[in-house]
């Protein structure tokens, strides 16, 4: 082992003893410790033992000459330095040239001039050392890569609980998503909404690595939280954009794209900010509408300048929503050119069969980027828009259900034009019901008939749009424009809820009254035309299946409905 | 090559200086040493071993020049080239000069004994 003074432990090997003799003499005197072998074998046999960390080997010697030794002793010292001095009196430049190619490190010619022997000795302890060095920071480096390694592998198995998959395995949905992806920055997430819907969103963060994967966290967890307490698209959005403009760095921000689908009410709202346009492409008529960013990516604007505007469609079933990170567009091929937007929108006016569009994509690009390249960069998604059969129920949830908590009250909660404009009631109220023990297995139920009657409150009542509007296509997004208007320069009206829950023997009822401050319409004489009621939204059909009785009172802006709910047997 | 010195004494100082203690040792050892590598040499010569003689004349040379002894190097190294170039055909007046040489060079060192 060297001290801290520097002296080495220096192999001498040589046949000749008056040569050894000298050179003892010289290293010990350079305060070197000294072990010595008279041949070849001896040298190696020598090195085994004593471990030295340099040296002096003659070439010539008997049993086994200096060149053999010297290649034994090197593939000994593996990734260790130990310098091999070679002794030679060979003067010509293929001899030398052997030395250096057997694995010596110099050589050293005899007659053995002292100063240049220690100068020798000096150079290679500097070697030596710079070369442990290098070993220990190397080592350093493999540990601490380790553990990065493992610390990402915490993270994602933490990730995959919070940002689980939700509802991507639905049979509307199709996606490619490599399972690093987050790792990439890229995040898909989806949900049910309580009224039977869908949220799908899909992010791209810049930046790599665990930072990248970090945002996505917060983000999934609003998501998939807010999704199932019936918040909007736009205040999940609004949320998430504040979060991460709170918590993320400078120059760290979210690409992303949201989905909010209505089955029932086929309608599809989009939000998208920094991601490449998307494709809504039409069963029926073959049309790709491009849907562009029209927003800021997600965490760059503070919340009072992060404005929503949704793009709003009606859909049919069939339709295809296309969404996409850059990946696609960024893939190049060997001779370094980009696959483009162009090509991706080659392949959907080439398309022959809308339901193949998503391989034919996948399919484009692989072709495009030929063998050698790997696409597990693509992130790709496409949500169709589901038939009614389709749809699977949301399934109850199966809680523990005690008789205890708030079974009997009452709430009177009226919203004047301020709290219309600014805030969006349902997740609240909703909260609220779903603490009856028995109404929390029904939150889907009870989201849908209070979402359904509020919309239509606030709709038609106090902002008095006309439905009829909806049913061109020219009208669908000019009845959005106006809603959006009208609620602004709202400055009268209201929206009241009367909720009441009483125990009955066998569960519970809740009796919801919404009434609101518009005229109204006829509705004894609605009723009396056929039992196919179409007045207002769609979703009236449906209430009237979930709860035990549906009523307009007064001139028809006064709507109650009675829902009953029943114990569970157990085991049943 | 008549101008070379039979020792050289800077040479010879300097191995004095770096052997302390050790010097008269070191040239004991260099003496019996090289009794032994003449008596080896002139085997091969007999045996017409052309192989051995160049590598005990390489050897031979190898401590001469340690020690200091130029001349009787460079004979050992004439010795050696023709060993290697395999034809010590007529090599004897050559090893004469050797052992010659090295008689004087023996005589010298034991004078320079501490």
């Amino acid at each position: 082992m060297e001290d801290d003074s520097g002296s080495l432990k220096i192999l001498i090997a040589d046949d000749n003893e008056t040569d050894r003799m000298i050179l003892q003499a010289i290293v010990k005197k350079q305060g070197h410790a000294v072990v010595t072998a008279s041949d070849g074998l001896e040298a190696v046999e020598r090195f085994i033992e004593d471990q030295p960390e340099l040296i002096l080997l003659d070439a010539l010697m008997p049993n086994m000459d200096g060149f053999e030794a010297a290649r034994r002793i090197k593939e000994l010292a593996g990734e260790d330095l130990v310098p091999i001095i070679f002794l030679t009196s060979l003067k010509d430049a293929e001899s030398l040239a052997k030395c250096l190619e057997a694995g010596g490190d110099d050589f050293l010619s005899k007659p053995y001039n002292r100063i240049i022997l220690q100068a020798k000795i000096n150079a290679f302890r500097r070697m030596r050392n710079m070369h442990l060095t290098l070993q220990q920071q190397r080592d350093q480096i493999v540990i601490h890569n380790e553990h990065l390694l493992h610390e990402q592998e915490t993270a994602k198995a933490v990730f995959d609980n919070v940002a689980h998959s939700g509802c991507l395995d639905s049979p509307n949905i199709k996606y490619l998503l490599s399972p690093l992806a987050v790792f990439n920055g890229d995040v898909l997430l989806a949900a049910r909404k309580p009224s039977g819907g869908m949220h799908v969103l899909l992010g791209d963060y810049t930046g790599h690595g665990l930072p990248a994967a970090i945002g996505a966290m917060p983000m999934a967890e609003i998501f998939y939280a807010l999704t199932s307490k019936g918040f909007t698209v736009e205040e999940i959005i609004k949320e998430i954009n504040s979060k991460l403009k709170n918590i993320l760095p400078t120059g760290v921000f979210c690409c992303a794209c949201m989905l909010d689908i209505e089955f029932r009410e086929r309608e599809m709202k989009v939000w998208i900010g920094g991601l490449p346009s998307c494709v809504l492409y039409r069963s029926e008529t073959e049309e790709r509408i491009e849907l562009a960013s029209n927003h800021l990516p997600l965490g760059v604007l503070s919340s009072d300048q992060f404005k929503v505007k949704m793009q709003v469609f009606e859909v049919s079933e069939g339709d295809r929503v296309f969404m996409w990170s850059d990946g696609i567009h960024e893939a190049r091929n060997d001779q370094d050119v980009m696959f483009g937007e162009d090509r991706l929108m080659d392949v959907f006016d080439q398309c022959k069969r809308p339901d193949q569009l998503f391989d034919d994509i996948q399919h484009s690009v692989e072709k495009f980027l030929g063998e050698a390249q790997r696409d597990d960069d693509i992130t790709l998604v496409e949500v169709r828009i589901p038939n009614e059969e389709e749809v699977e129920e949301l399934p109850e949830e199966t809680i523990d259900v005690s008789d205890k908590g708030p079974m009997d009250w009452f709430l009177d909660y009226r919203l004047n034009p301020m709290s219309l404009k600014y805030f969006n009631p349902l997740p609240f109220v909703l909260q609220l019901i779903t603490e009856v023990p028995g109404l929390r297995r029904c939150s889907g139920q009870v989201y849908t008939i209070l979402a359904e009657l509020f919309s239509n409150a606030l709709e038609h009542g106090v902002l008095k749009l006309d439905s009829a509007l909806k049913k061109n296509p020219q009208g669908f997004s000019e009845y959005y424009d106006l809603r959006s208007k009208r609620l602004e320069n709202l400055e009268d009206g209201f929206v009241e809820f009367q909720l009441e829950h009483i125990p009955t023997d066998t569960g519970g009822q809740l009796t919801v009254v919404i009434s609101d401050s518009g005229d109204g319409f006829d509705h004894q004489a609605k009723i009396k035309t056929d039992g196919n009621v179409q007045y207002c939204g769609r979703g009236i059909p449906l209430i009237s299946t979930l709860c035990r009785s549906i009523t307009y009172q007064g001139v028809g802006n006064k709507v109650e409905v009675v829902f009953e709910w029943h114990y569970q047997q157990t085991g049943s | 090559m008549s101008d070379q010195p039979h020792l050289d004494t800077e040479a010879l100082e300097e191995l004095r200086d770096v052997m302390e203690d050790e010097f008269n040792s070191l040239i004991e050892t260099f003496i019996t040493d090289a009794d032994k590598k003449l008596v080896a040499l002139k085997e091969a010569i007999d045996a017409n071993d052309a192989s051995e003689v160049g590598k005990v004349s390489h050897s031979f040379k190898g401590s001469c020049s340690n020690i200091g002894a130029p001349m009787l190097s460079d004979l050992c190294r004439q010795s050696e080239d023709k060993g290697r170039d395999m034809d010590i055909s007529g090599i004897q007046p050559l090893f004469d000069q050797i052992q010659a040489e090295y008689l004087q060079v023996k005589e010298l060192l034991s004078q320079q004994l501490n």
